[in-house]
């Protein structure tokens, strides 16, 4: 008979055991050097990926038809406010669209080549959010089959969502806008003064991220929008991060930083576009 | 309660009941939290069965449990599941010399793990990489550990029947 100790575990099961902890140690440093999910990470996102699509499908089945009954009234009043700003935009629009022409009239003139920008996009839905509130990822149902890289630019039509930072077949992870590892050019939209937008673990509790790297003799103000730099060609230029709410002294007391709060609600966002190419001649 | 031979379709069954509270949690729960914490009752699968049968089980849904965080989070993989194995290692055997599959000591158990969780993770990440304060870490710890607790009837309930039903054969 074989003995066991007072736990109850045999000897194979202790080997088996240290084993197992040995592979955890290879997968980490696997993924780790390469950036990569490990092989058994992708075998076990290859088995949770449907279910994960199908219980998503039905929880946004059933919480559209819950929300024709229980957000009906906040809907109507929604959209007679979005009709009103509407009306104001046109002529904003229209007086726009005559500066557009006149830009290109007169680069045309001076011998400057046409602006340009084109973002070719892929149409995905949330699919889960990770558990827990030590980081905000997303899963999209989109991945390298339908063109998404690592790096791609997730938006929507209010701004920023983050970015691609795992792919696999069908799926895709995303880094969001406030999450602790986000970072990126960002530009203040008045003053065309660059920065960085990058998260903050502080900030990400409220749902905010922070612009980093402003100088002392910054003009950043409260009510400021911050878009996209496009500076290195990583992201393009132009899409919205978010607003400043407040203006803040580093720790070092030589710079300032900015609280944004972003336009895109990470908690709630279900529908995205992943950016997967673009040109951009506007510079 | 505490069986020494492995029951396959008992692991199979603790493995689907995790992905199964893994799937909610992430898709119909992922965006619902209670004053701005999610709930999150994976760590007290680990708990339930290390308690319930014994370090064995407790290691293997150690190992599952750890892989579906693997899964919800971007960084290096590897490590959850090396937690998480080692904790329901640990749990098992502790629970053999000390406590019971009661569901009061598996609320302290859980409550011990995530609180030893959450300081893992300030110390080895929050804090070097992202320069993240204690005061709001060890907040969303006990906000965390209290609404695991909580909630950690619906992974409890759930292993202590299919325990029974192994246990009864």
């Amino acid at each position: 008979m074989r003995r066991r100790n007072r736990t109850g575990m045999g000897s194979r099961f202790l080997i088996g055991g240290a084993v197992v902890a040995a592979l955890c140690v290879l997968s980490a440093l696997y993924s780790g050097i390469t950036g990569n999910p490990s092989p058994v990470t992708r075998v076990v996102r290859f088995v949770t990926t449907p279910v994960q699509r199908a219980a998503s499908g039905i929880g946004g089945f059933f919480g559209k038809g819950l929300s024709y009954f229980t957000d009906f009234d906040a809907l109507q009043a929604e959209n007679e406010e979005l009709r009103r700003q509407l009306r104001e935009m046109e002529q904003t629009v229209r007086d726009a669209e005559l500066a557009l022409e006149e830009n290109a009239r007169l680069r045309q003139q001076a011998g400057q080549p046409e602006r340009q920008r084109d973002l070719t996009t892929v149409e995905a839905e949330v699919i889960a959010r990770n558990p827990g509130d030590w980081a905000t990822t997303l899963t999209l149902d989109k991945g390298s089959n339908h063109g998404v890289e690592v790096g791609d630019l997730v938006i929507t039509v209010d701004g920023m969502a983050g970015y691609v930072s795992e792919v696999a077949g069908n799926t895709c992870e995303i880094t969001t806008v406030v999450d602790v590892e986000m970072q990126c050019g960002a530009l203040i939209t008045r003053t065309r003064e660059t920065a960085i937008a990058e998260g903050d673990y502080d900030l990400m509790a409220e749902g905010n991220l922070r612009l980093s790297y402003l100088t002392e003799d910054a003009s950043v103000v409260i009510g400021d929008t911050v878009e996209t730099s496009g500076r290195g060609g990583v992201f393009p230029k132009g899409v919205m991060i978010g607003t400043v709410e407040n203006v803040l002294p580093e720790d070092n007391g030589i710079s300032y930083y900015a609280v944004l709060r972003p336009f895109v609600d990470v908690d709630t966002v279900s529908s995205v576009s992943i950016v997967t190419d673009y040109t951009d001649t506007t510079e | 309660m505490q069986r020494e031979r492995l029951s396959i379709p008992k692991i199979v069954l603790y493995i689907l009941l995790a992905l199964l509270l893994y799937v909610v949690q992430t898709t119909l729960f992922g965006a619902w939290s209670i004053a701005g914490y999610h709930v999150d009752v994976l760590p007290a699968l680990v708990v339930a069965a290390a308690l319930l049968d014994g370090p064995a089980e407790g290691m293997i849904v150690g190992i599952a449990v750890g892989l579906l965080y693997d899964l919800g989070f971007i960084g290096i993989d590897g490590l959850y599941p090396l937690f998480f194995l080692l904790f329901g290692l640990g749990a098992g055997v502790f629970s053999r010399m000390a406590l019971s599959g009661s569901y009061v000591s598996m609320l302290l158990t859980t409550a011990f793990e995530m609180v030893l969780l959450g300081l893992l993770r300030y110390f080895a990440y929050l804090l070097p990489q992202a320069g993240a304060s204690l005061g709001l870490v060890l907040r969303q710890v006990a906000a965390g550990t209290l609404l695991t607790c909580l909630f950690s009837f619906v992974a409890y309930f759930p292993m202590r029947r299919i325990s029974r039903l192994f246990a009864d054969r």
